[in-house]
């Protein structure tokens, strides 16, 4: 320990929101796993996405697999560039979400952070912000270097790559809202739950399941009438709206891309109350 | 000031904290003295925020103390837990809560330089010592300058020399003016408390845990040591001059440390009631003199100042530096700023002081 001297305060803390989201956005890249996904999730999004290029070309043309890949519609760059950066993708980042706060639960840094700021709820508020610009810059990103990629791959096909009509526009930024949604899914649920192991198996669950249950249900149960009941549960979950709002085949039967969004956000404001709720009452 | 009002916590059916009520005043260090699963983590919890009440508050500075515009400012908490990211280094960790309050990275390095963390402070957490994780969070909870500091179990587990710094520390801060509430488990560590609280099966116990006492009669919850007691033990090393200090001073600057601690006179005393008794010692200290001064001051400890500075038998505390600490006949010594001879512990008779300061300087 070191001699000090009586001095003026030159100090005056003050506890602000901007500092609050400041300091959580150091805690978060304070992680180890924040570079390594952010990282992860472009290279994910983007190997995806010329997985689907490809098929698509080869599908199209007389390439390797031609044969055995049936034809199918002729689609859009900005569709298969979101179909193929928000399938695994969104996983990915909601990880980073449930990781974002179960980290402070199993390390202990939670009661730092609200002694610190014992509105709690500005802190799960901070989070998300944050949440949402690290999301937004990962998918925008992917789907840029996605588009890129698909210019050429695409080249002479008859996929359309034009980028600037009113429908690739609304797909692209499409793709953005579902990821950011299912991360604020992701984060509500850590908050709850407080254990990453299970905050993860549940974003995965109603994020990745849905689409595969709908496509293996929507042969068998469908009718005159249209989809069977459990396919239109199922489009009810956030699974099934962000399919419907990347205009994947069965969901859309269901739900508009708009009405996907609605039910999207639904569950993030029915979840993301919860989560400020049981935060809030919590006693650490 | 840390008022606590008809403090009540029940896990399922059984109370953590039971009608619990005490003032911690400005100036002062407060212990609260309990056996784990008294409830003493419960209290610090319930202090500043992380817990509710089933009844009762807390109130710092008159509210509580998540009701405060900036809470860090009112009171400054450590936990006996770690609170700090394992994998962040300790200047990440201070300089996260610096920019939750909007403080500079220059306020970290001060904090940092005052605690002795500069050295480790771009160690990761995990690479740190014991003492210096507790210093850590203890910087965290001093980072915003705080009114009032709360600390569950400060010294627990720390070698002396770390249990020194923080002792310190703390003492500085009251002295400042700052109201100081810390728990703990043992009674050689809340030794540093001025004014110490039992807190048994989730309540405030009637008397000194040992203190026999009469059928019949009560005895009082406290135990209070005038503070310019503590303060040879807490004094800086390097000081030159003792002063007498009992009341609080204001708070002149933004240090956990002060340039010197102030002593001139010491004085123990305990009560208990229904009949006072109040046993007092006085010893005038003179400045120490620098080592090689001729001049060096003639001092006439008392008893009690003999015992508390200079337990080790044989050692003239004339020849040694201001700074040295030792460990001599199983209990430590600060032979700072005090000269003169020193009588063996044995030499010490302490007969006639009442049961819970006996048990307290034994300590």
């Amino acid at each position: 320990m070191s001699a000090t001297t009586a001095r003026p305060a030159p100090y005056h803390a003050r506890l602000t929101f901007a500092h609050i989201v400041q300091a959580e956005w150091l805690k978060l890249f304070a992680l180890h796993a924040t570079r390594w996904i952010l990282i992860g999730a472009v290279i994910i999004n983007l190997a995806v996405s010329l997985l689907v290029f490809i098929t698509t070309r080869n599908s199209q043309g007389d390439g390797i697999g031609a044969d055995i890949i049936a034809p199918t519609e002729p689609a859009t760059l900005a569709a298969l560039a979101t179909q193929g950066c928000v399938q695994l993708g969104q996983v990915v980042l909601a990880v980073l979400a449930v990781l974002c706060i179960t980290h402070e639960y199993a390390t202990g840094t939670i009661h730092s952070t609200f002694v610190t700021v014992p509105r709690r709820s500005a802190v799960l508020a901070a989070k998300a912000i944050v949440l949402i610009v690290c999301g937004f810059v990962v998918m925008a990103v992917s789907e840029a270097l996605a588009c890129l990629a698909g210019f050429f791959i695409l080249d002479g096909t008859a996929v359309s790559t034009d980028l600037f009509t009113t429908e690739s526009i609304r797909l692209l930024g499409g793709g953005i809202v579902v990821v950011l949604a299912v991360m604020l899914l992701a984060l509500a649920f850590g908050a709850i739950t407080r254990s990453t192991a299970v905050g993860v198996g549940v974003i995965t669950l109603i994020t990745f399941l849905p689409p595969a249950l709908i496509s293996l249900f929507a042969a068998e149960g469908a009718s005159a009438e249209g989809p069977s009941p459990l396919v239109r549960a199922l489009c009810y979950t956030p699974g099934g709206a962000g399919g419907a709002v990347l205009l994947q085949e069965n969901m859309t039967d269901v739900l508009s891309p708009a009405g996907g969004i609605l039910v999207l956000l639904g569950w993030v404001v029915v979840f993301g109350a919860l989560a400020f709720i049981v935060t809030r009452l919590r006693r650490l | 000031m840390i008022e606590v009002r008809g403090l009540t916590r029940k896990v399922g059916s059984r109370a953590v904290l039971d009608d619990v009520s005490f003032t911690a005043p400005a100036g002062r260090i407060t212990g609260v003295l309990g056996s784990p699963g008294a409830g003493k983590s419960a209290l610090v919890h319930l202090a500043v925020g992380l817990d509710r009440p089933d009844s009762g508050q807390v109130l710092l500075n008159g509210l509580p103390f998540e009701q405060h515009r900036t809470p860090a400012r009112v009171a400054g908490a450590m936990l006996s837990t770690s609170t700090a990211y394992p994998y962040n280094t300790a200047r990440r960790h201070l300089q996260t809560i610096a920019t939750n309050l909007g403080l500079p990275r220059e306020r970290v390095d001060e904090v940092a330089h005052d605690l002795g963390l500069h050295v480790t402070i771009e160690n990761r957490v995990n690479q740190l010592s014991f003492g210096h994780r507790r210093r850590l969070a203890l910087a965290s909870a001093l980072l915003a300058d705080p009114d009032a500091l709360i600390l569950d179990d400060p010294t627990r587990g720390l070698e002396t020399p770390d249990r020194l710094a923080v002792e310190q520390i703390l003492r500085s801060f009251a002295e400042q003016g700052g109201s100081v509430l810390m728990t703990s488990r043992s009674r050689t560590e809340i030794g540093l408390a001025d004014h110490i609280l039992v807190l048994d099966n989730a309540r405030i116990r009637p008397s000194w845990p040992s203190t026999k006492k009469a059928p019949g009669q009560a005895t009082s919850a406290e135990v209070t040591a005038d503070s310019a007691t503590r303060n040879r033990r807490a004094a800086r090393p390097s000081s030159a001059t003792i002063t007498s200090s009992s009341s609080p001073r204001p708070r002149d600057h933004r240090s956990p440390l002060p340039a010197a601690a102030p002593l001139r006179t010491a004085s123990v005393t305990a009560s208990r009631s229904p009949r006072p008794t109040s046993v007092s010692y006085s010893a005038p200290l003179k400045p120490a003199a620098s080592p090689g001064s001729t001049d060096a001051p003639a001092f006439d400890p008392s008893p009690l100042e003999q015992l508390i500075l200079t337990p080790s038998a044989a050692t003239n505390a004339s020849q040694h530096s201001n700074s040295d600490i030792e460990h001599r006949g199983g209990a430590w010594s600060r032979r700072a700023r005090v000269t003169g001879p020193s009588l063996p512990l044995e030499s010490f008779d302490n007969s006639s002081l009442p049961d819970p300061l006996r048990e307290k300087v034994a300590a």
